[in-house]
């Protein structure tokens, strides 16, 4: 059982994912990252986000609802929108 | 006497809250101001003496301010890289976004406990949502395809700049003019007329969001100092804005333009304001909003401070946090005992 799941194989998202949070924890601990390693894990990242954030750019173009909707309050929303940019 | 944010907060910390709320003793005066001063000011001067001058904040960091600098970091970094010439990296478009990747990842940082809270767990603004944000940016704003044309002062792309602006208004101890501290995040030349850039990250874009520029303090601010200070004929500002959600990014942007009949009614407006500050800190009087101030947003940070008997003893309890207007990222911060 416990061998099945080791030998799964990970997938390329999951991959870039922990890829991306080794990155994080070794940056801010000041870590020394070889250069080639730094650079073949910054690409990775870019490549596999940029493909996620275009994807879901086109997600988002879908036609609009004709029937407006009513705007309705979130506090947390309007609070990352004064402070967001800030 | 002239003080550094550094001074001014360890001046804070050896002061029980108690005398600046009684008027004993005078907080000290920043020297240099800015427009998030003025604007909370504007909402509620009480909010504003206990926020600028007592400099007390909550303690846990706020992960919109959070995600707003590392996602500036990282267009920043775009920007200095990519059309900076004479370099390795000039227009080299895959290795600007490198390294505003690893820009933002640095500004972000990694720490487990912070990002276990339930104001960050929840918020679409994830170390890598912002990853995803950034390139989405890039991907809608490809500087091939832009309208605007990165502007230059002195060969340099402007990028990150700013600057310091002599107010009308004397400080009330040294007697020297306040200072206006400003900060755009880019330059564009459309066509001949040149915009001064604002990224904001906010959850939704829609015609609410464009709206609310137009007479924007802010941006005045940015216009009227970009001519005056740096010489640069700026008529006006870009507003652009990403949104970050869980499952989408959206880009918008509005372009605004200041003529100088507006700049002059800014101008007069913001010195009547800190005016207004500096009679304040001399009276020792700072009203309160008592309207909806007191809940926008969520609840203002110090409804617990204005509610309570004792508002010494809670504001004792919250951290001192002196704001930097010129170097936001050096506010000196500091944890203080019980009084």
């Amino acid at each position: 059982m416990l061998d099945d799941l080791l030998n799964q194989p990970i997938s390329e998202g999951e991959v870039t994912r922990r890829t991306l949070v080794d990155m994080r924890r070794r940056i801010a601990n000041n870590e020394a990252i070889p250069e080639e390693e730094l650079n073949d894990a910054l690409m990775r990242i870019r490549k596999a986000y940029g493909s996620e954030a275009k994807a879901t750019a086109k997600a988002t173009k879908a036609p609009k609802a004709s029937k407006a909707k009513k705007p309705t309050a979130d506090a947390d929303k309007l609070l990352g929108d004064l402070l967001g940019g800030l | 006497m002239s003080m550094t944010p550094q001074e001014r907060c360890d001046m804070l910390a050896s002061v029980n809250s108690a005398k600046y709320l009684d008027g004993r003793e005078l907080p000290p005066f920043p020297e240099t101001v800015d427009n998030t001063m003025r604007s909370n000011y504007r909402k509620c001067p009480r909010s504003f003496f206990q926020e600028f001058l007592l400099c007390r904040v909550m303690g846990a960091d706020n992960i919109h301010l959070h995600a707003g600098r590392a996602y500036a970091e990282g267009l920043d970094v775009f920007r200095k890289s990519y059309f900076t010439k004479d370099t390795e990296d000039y227009k080299n478009y895959e290795k600007a976004l490198d390294k505003g990747i690893y820009a933002i990842i640095k500004s972000y940082g990694y720490d487990e406990q912070r990002e276990s809270h339930p104001d960050w767990e929840k918020s679409p603004k994830s170390c890598d949502r912002l990853i995803g944000a950034f390139l989405s940016y890039w991907d809608k704003y490809h500087p091939k395809a832009a309208v605007g044309k990165m502007y230059y002062r002195d060969g340099v792309p402007m990028s990150e700049y700013g600057g310091t602006l002599e107010l009308d208004v004397l400080h009330p101890v040294t007697g020297k003019p306040l200072m206006y501290s400003f900060r755009f995040d880019y330059t564009e030349d459309r066509q001949g007329l040149i915009f001064l850039g604002d990224d904001k990250t906010t959850s939704s874009l829609g015609a609410s969001w464009a709206r609310q520029w137009d007479l924007r303090s802010q941006f005045m601010g940015y216009t009227y100092a970009a001519k005056r200070i740096l010489g640069i004929p700026a008529v006006g500002v870009i507003a652009r804005g990403t949104s970050i959600l869980k499952n989408s990014y959206d880009h918008m942007e509005v372009p605004v333009r200041f003529p100088p009949h507006l700049l002059d009614i800014w101008w007069k407006q913001v010195n009547t304001d800190f005016q207004k500050m500096v009679d304040n800190w001399k009276e020792a009087n700072w009203e309160y909003d008592l309207a909806d101030g007191c809940a926008a947003y969520g609840g203002c940070k110090f409804v617990e401070v204005c509610k309570s008997k004792l508002p010494h003893r809670v504001l004792n309890s919250m951290p001192i946090r002196v704001w930097n207007p010129e170097d936001p990222e050096n506010s000196p911060v500091k944890y203080v005992e019980e009084l």
